[in-house]
């Protein structure tokens, strides 16, 4: 990094987060502060969406992810477009016209107090994990780089973005939400437009088209019906869909967002934005990463990418192994490049295989070395190609891209925790008649608490393979069954209350069981697993009770 | 109130909050593009496999 990347990353912090408090208006009132007076135009509301869901998780951990596997990963993404029309048809006008604040809060008029408790914990505790990884995965990249330990990393990005979600509430998260999307898209497009440059000094775009083709990286598809194949078109559809409906639907973080829109019709409008855009733009991230594999067919990558340990290695007595494979190494990366440039198809895979096999070895080494179990380098994949090939500024650009990304998508993670704390328990329970200066206060407060929670969890999370994985695992635990109590409660007049409480606790007993059990089923089938469970133990519990237990407040009906 | 109905308690000039248009069109065309994407996918993949 070069003193005009620092400015650039510096005066882009500095802009986003000085324009998101300064576009933040009334926050000393509770509708100003949690739902920004219900008056974001449907635009900002739906690229304050996309970037609450599109972390530096994405832009790290996804294009790492097509480096080694190709463009399989954007299936996860197939029950999006649906998930969003049956949302738009259901939850966006109920939840707009109840004129509520959390998702949970709903809860409580259909069933009652103990089911709106104990849904709102279990987003609590999902969210609170999950916003830990998504800090982890920027604070990887800028530890490597610059040499920090981690924790100071953490707090770096961290301290900026609890103190304009502390300041400036929802409104300092949607605007800044904005912003970082233009600049992600600018960003991975220049990256793309570097990589081109790069590639086709070596070959025609059709060869490199075909080099990527040949090691299976453009087969996007999968149509087998596999529970412990990770990512198929099945998966994406049917485990993706109940887990897209569960996050979009029932996840406070973004039913927050389009609670803050002008109308029913702008709320519907926002969620139509991801769903028009989220696969083209997860293909381009994933494109990108795809690309990357092929530049570096015809430049020389390192090793490993995760560089953290080299002077440990190089001092252990594994350093001779590690030396050797090295050669073996620089030998077969010569020899996959000959192969590569005279078009040996044969050649060309044969070598690939042996590079992978020597990458396995020394990742091998690394760990008997160093003790870390979890040693990986999937998500220093991109992050090494953005400070080692991209031109000046646009290192700076990129770099400001990841901050950008982590900032917005865990400053609506905390600004929603804050929410759910502050009007699910404080009001609810311990509070339930003051000020809204008072009220604001306390989120405030609260929103400090979930933030240096969030970099506890996040110094822990960062070795956990690829970051995209374990968000997407942690919540996969809830989601499911959140969803499963929200189908009780909007789809049903039978379900009571006793019913949906018992029923979120079986469904998620039951994912933790089958997560535990058996591990060989993907994680994107919990999310069916739980929804499944809930609803069917909680309709058996519903009608063991009398019907007229089953109280559906006329409210509730819309 | 029924889908589309005018609030009578909005203001004249300003958005009512429950305009609540039908959709169908946009609903329809989310998931015709998603089906174009996903069998340019599988051609795309086809072809450089």
């Amino acid at each position: 990094m070069r003193p005009l990347d620092w400015l650039v990353v510096v005066a882009y912090i500095g802009w986003i987060v000085i324009d998101g408090l300064r576009r933040s208006k009334r926050t000393d009132e509770v509708d100003g502060y949690f739902l920004a007076n219900r008056s974001l135009p449907w635009w900002a509301v739906g690229l304050s969406v996309m970037a609450t869901q599109m972390s530096a998780v994405t832009i790290v951990g996804t294009t790492g992810q097509a480096y080694l596997t190709g463009l399989r990963f954007v299936q996860f993404y197939f029950g999006l477009p649906l998930a969003m029309v049956i949302l738009s048809l259901t939850v966006v006008p109920f939840f707009t016209r109840a004129r509520v604040y959390t998702a949970y809060e709903y809860l409580e008029r259909r069933f009652d107090v103990r089911v709106r408790s104990l849904a709102s914990l279990v987003f609590l505790v999902g969210r609170a994990a999950s916003l830990g990884v998504t800090l982890a995965a920027p604070s990887v990249v800028m530890s490597a780089i610059l040499g920090w330990s981690l924790p100071v990393t953490v707090l770096v990005i961290c301290i900026p973005m609890i103190a304009y979600t502390t300041i400036g509430g929802v409104q300092a998260v949607a605007w800044t939400d904005v912003k970082q999307m233009f600049i992600v898209v600018f960003g991975m497009s220049a990256a793309i437009v570097i990589l081109l440059y790069g590639i086709l000094q070596h070959a025609s775009f059709g060869q490199a088209l075909h080099l990527a083709g040949a090691t299976g990286r453009l087969n996007a598809l999968d149509f087998s019906f596999n529970l412990s194949e990770k990512y198929t078109f099945w998966s994406g559809m049917l485990g993706g869909l109940f887990l897209m409906l569960g996050y979009f639907g029932c996840d406070q973080s973004q039913v927050q967002r389009y609670l803050t829109a002008k109308s029913i019709d702008e709320a519907r409008r926002s969620l139509m934005m991801s769903a028009y855009v989220k696969i083209p733009l997860q293909l381009l991230i994933l494109s990108c990463g795809v690309l990357v594999f092929v530049f570096y067919l015809f430049q020389t990558p390192p090793m490993l990418f995760n560089r953290a340990y080299d002077a440990q290695v190089a001092a252990s007595p594994h350093a001779g192994e590690y030396a050797a494979l090295q050669h073996a190494f620089d030998v077969e990366i010569a020899t996959r490049r000959e192969a590569a440039t005279r078009d040996d198809r044969d050649a060309f895979l044969a070598s690939d295989s042996r590079l992978k096999d020597v990458r396995a070895k020394a990742a091998a080494v690394v760990k008997q070395a160093t003790g870390d179990r979890d040693y990986n380098d999937v998500n220093y994949v991109f992050p090494t190609f953005i400070t080692t090939r991209m031109p000046i500024g646009l290192v700076g650009l990129m770099i400001a891209a990841i901050f950008a990304a982590a900032m917005s998508a865990s400053g609506g993670e905390l600004n929603s925790l804050a929410t759910a704390t502050i009007i699910d328990f404080y009001r609810r329970h311990f509070v339930k008649a003051a000020s809204d200066r008072h009220y604001v206060l306390v989120s405030k407060l609260a929103t400090v608490f979930w933030g240096l929670f969030a970099c506890v969890v996040a110094m822990r999370a960062a070795n956990q393979g690829s970051l995209i994985e374990v968000v997407n695992r942690y919540g996969s635990f809830v989601y499911g069954s959140l969803l499963g109590v929200f189908i009780l409660a909007i789809l049903t007049t039978r379900a009571t209350a006793r019913g949906a409480f018992w029923g979120l606790i079986a469904g998620i007993a039951a994912v933790l069981t089958v997560a535990i059990q058996l591990p060989w089923i993907e994680f994107l089938w919990h999310n069916l697993i739980g929804a499944v469970v809930v609803v069917v133990v909680g309709m058996a519990i519903s009608y063991t009770q009398p019907p007229n237990d089953a109280v559906v407040v006329s409210a509730t009906k819309l | 109130m029924t889908p589309g109905t005018p609030n009578q308690n909005a203001e004249p000039g300003t958005l009512n909050p429950e305009r609540d248009s039908s959709m169908r069109s946009t609903y329809i065309q989310v998931l015709a593009i998603e089906a174009v994407i996903i069998a340019a996918l599988w051609i795309f993949g086809r072809m450089f496999t």
